[in-house]
């Protein structure tokens, strides 16, 4: 099975709050420097095309439920990449007191790679998705 | 034997979706390389043996790891949104026997398709047929992304299907008969406006880029193909790749065609279908998206009137002023 | 006619050496940062860098009598501001002031420090053993190598006349919890200037 998104990953990226730094950093990583269609990675619009998510940002509360429903529409078998210090534990956002944010990603979907960094350089990025594919 | 070779037409969808796979990469990687971009690369450096050799088969990975994937379908839909794909993939099936691939030799075999007198609108429907199944199964998830796009989708159609046929028809003037395979010729020369406006209608048939409104993904994620997914989007995707070939085919049989014997015809052939893959890409490259208004304006006024032009053209050569 | 040109540079596009770097790693500045690496031999755990950290990545953790200054791989957002602020100039974030990497396997020990999949979080952990009151014998939140640098600092300071005069006070004062200072009435002014006159008529008792 993983052998298969292995050769074809087909991101979506699912924006869950944050700043829009890791965001454009994605881009960066799609352009002419950082090209990843190199690997034949391919952004889709939908999750229903996706075999892995990148998540960014640290999941307010209302965004939560849509978090949870793009998961629920990606199929099998999937992947997640929680982006960028918010993907990863919150980041700046982590704070006792904030009421608005529901944790982490990996406190809401299953998460398989950690990108930290905010936001991570488009290195990172690749590094993390190549980590992604070759797991098992 | 004669019966035997009489049928090698029959092998046109397999050579339709392998060819088809080599202009997707094709079109990939114009689009990469005119951005700058390496695209997908045919040699991965060492450090990424593990994960691939060489991307040349990237569509066919694609389509492999769709099929291998689980199929969601939405609980709102109705039978339609399964039977629309496999509609569209054989309607595309049936579109490339009309088509014909590298037609160099003589008799029924070298005609590289079936041939009737009137092929040519079996070709319109056959296309029309297509389309008009992904809006059948599109429309059928009930999904608003799709209903959006499918209306998208029919009004390029309509605004589309005119200079198509105008342009065609202005073949079939010159002529003078309704079969693709009597029609061919390098007719690049002869009729450049025709040349042009049945390309701009191969276009928003593929959905290339300024007429990519109907799938736009940044606004309406897909269109009609928002809810599909796994096998479903599979077969849609090898349906894209047998019309992109077809198309192109098409394109050079009815413009670029030069009469050649074996061998030769199909060099020229291939050759010919990646020159207008690749035209495709960089056009693709070039524009940004029209708005839908944008779009149906212009293919009502400009590729009209160039279509227009392209008969009054054939008509003129045909019978004189 | 821009767009004619723009379209011919366009099609040229396809005849020229493309942009992107080999490989995934393009040329990595030597300002490039990356988490704050902290000099276990220098840092005091005075617990600035806690205090000023932007994303509560760096953490103090007491238990008993030993004290961890951590900093989170995964929630520090390698801004620098600790590295700012430590007084010990203990921190400094991956790369900054280091030449830029030579080989490929350096590039990669490189990206590797931004970039952890695994589940742990890397750490950067530093730990010290904290001050134990020497009238009651309480645990003080303050360690040990801290309570050495001020007194350094502030003997250093001064004359070494009135070093030897506040010396012993100054003893007394900084090692004992803030419930004996109170009890046995322990003052010790917090600035220098006030600290040079006051010994010498009212002794701090
Ligand atoms: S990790 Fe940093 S850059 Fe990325 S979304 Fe969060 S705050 Fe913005
Ligand atoms: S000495 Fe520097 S690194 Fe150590 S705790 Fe203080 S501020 Fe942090
Ligand atoms: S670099 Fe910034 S976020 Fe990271 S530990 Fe230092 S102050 Fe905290």
């Amino acid at each position: 099975m993983s052998s298969r998104i292995k050769k074809s990953p087909w991101i979506y990226h699912a924006h869950a709050g944050g700043c829009v730094g890791c965001d454009v950093e994605l881009l960066a990583c799609m352009g002419p420097r950082y090209d990843l269609e190199r690997l034949g990675v391919r952004w889709v619009a939908s999750p229903r095309y996706a075999d892995i998510l990148m998540v960014t940002g640290p999941v307010p509360l209302h965004t939560k439920p849509f978090l949870e429903r793009v998961y629920a529409q990606t199929p099998e078998p999937k992947r997640v990449i929680a982006m960028g210090a918010c993907g990863c534990s919150c980041g700046v956002f982590i704070d006792d007191e904030n009421y608005s944010v529901a944790g982490p990603v990996d406190r809401i979907i299953p998460v398989d790679v950690k990108i930290p960094g905010c936001p991570p350089k488009p290195e990172a990025i690749i590094e993390g998705i190549i980590k992604v594919l070759r797991m098992k | 034997m004669q019966a035997a070779t009489d049928l090698v037409w029959l092998l046109n969808p397999v050579i339709a979706f392998v060819v088809g796979l080599v202009l997707m990469f094709n079109l990939r990687k114009v689009f990469a390389r005119v951005q700058s971009r390496r695209g997908p690369l045919l040699w991965l450096p060492d450090r990424w043996k593990d994960i691939n050799r060489s991307k040349l088969l990237q569509p066919l990975y694609d389509i492999e790891k769709l099929l291998s994937k689980k199929t969601i379908i939405p609980h709102t839909a109705t039978p339609f949104f399964t039977a629309g794909p496999i509609m569209a993939l054989s309607f595309a099936v049936l579109l490339t026997l009309f088509v014909p691939v590298a037609a160099g030799g003589t008799g029924a075999a070298g005609k590289g398709a079936v041939d009737f007198a009137f092929s040519l609108v079996i070709v319109f429907y056959l296309l029309v047929g297509v389309t008009m199944s992904i809006i059948i199964g599109g429309t059928a998830s009930a999904s608003l992304f799709a209903a959006i796009g499918g209306v998208r989708e029919i009004e390029l159609m309509l605004a589309n299907e005119i200079p198509f046929i105008l342009g065609t028809f202005a073949l079939a003037i010159t002529a003078e008969s309704l079969s693709v395979h009597e029609m061919m010729g390098f007719n690049l020369i002869f009729n450049p406006f025709a040349a042009m406006a049945v390309f701009i209608a191969i276009l928003v048939k593929l959905h290339i880029k300024p007429f990519d409104i109907p799938e736009a993904d940044a606004e309406i994620v897909g269109g009609l193909t928002t809810e599909y997914s796994g096998k479903l989007l599979g077969i849609l995707e090898i349906t894209k790749v047998i019309m992109l070939f077809a198309l192109s085919a098409l394109f050079v049989d009815l413009f670029l065609w030069v009469p050649l014997p074996g061998l030769w015809a199909w060099a020229w052939f291939l050759g010919g279908v990646l020159v207008v893959g690749g035209a495709i890409g960089f056009v693709n490259a070039l524009f940004a998206r029209f708005r839908i208004d944008q779009a149906t304006k212009w293919l009502f006024r400009f590729s009209t009137l160039l279509s227009l032009t392209a008969i009054a053209f054939a008509l003129i050569g045909r019978y004189g002023l | 006619m821009s767009r004619i040109r723009t379209a011919v540079e366009l099609f040229l596009n396809l005849f020229r050496k493309p942009v992107t770097v080999h490989e995934s790693y393009g040329y990595l500045p030597d300002t490039y940062r990356s988490l704050p690496r902290r000099d276990a031999e220098r840092c005091t755990g005075c617990g600035a860098c806690y205090e000023r950290c932007s994303s509560g990545a760096t953490r103090l953790t007491d238990r008993d009598d030993r004290r961890t200054v951590s900093v989170d791989g995964y929630n520090c957002i390698y801004c620098g501001r600790c590295a700012d602020v430590c007084p010990e100039k203990a921190l400094a974030l991956s790369f900054e002031g280091m030449a830029p990497p030579k080989d490929d396997v350096e590039r990669l020990g490189r990206i590797d420090l931004n970039r952890y999949a695994g589940e742990d979080a890397p750490r950067e952990d530093t730990t010290l053993t904290l001050q134990r009151c020497s009238i009651c014998g309480e645990i003080m939140p303050v360690t040990e190598k801290y309570l050495e640098v001020i007194r350094r600092r502030t003997l250093d300071n001064l004359q070494p006349d009135t070093a030897k005069l506040i010396d012993k006070d100054m003893e007394k004062y900084l090692t004992a919890c803030i419930a004996c200072r109170q009890k046995n009435s322990l003052i010790w002014g917090t600035h220098p200037r006030k600290w040079v006159r006051a010994p010498a008529e009212e002794p701090a008792k």
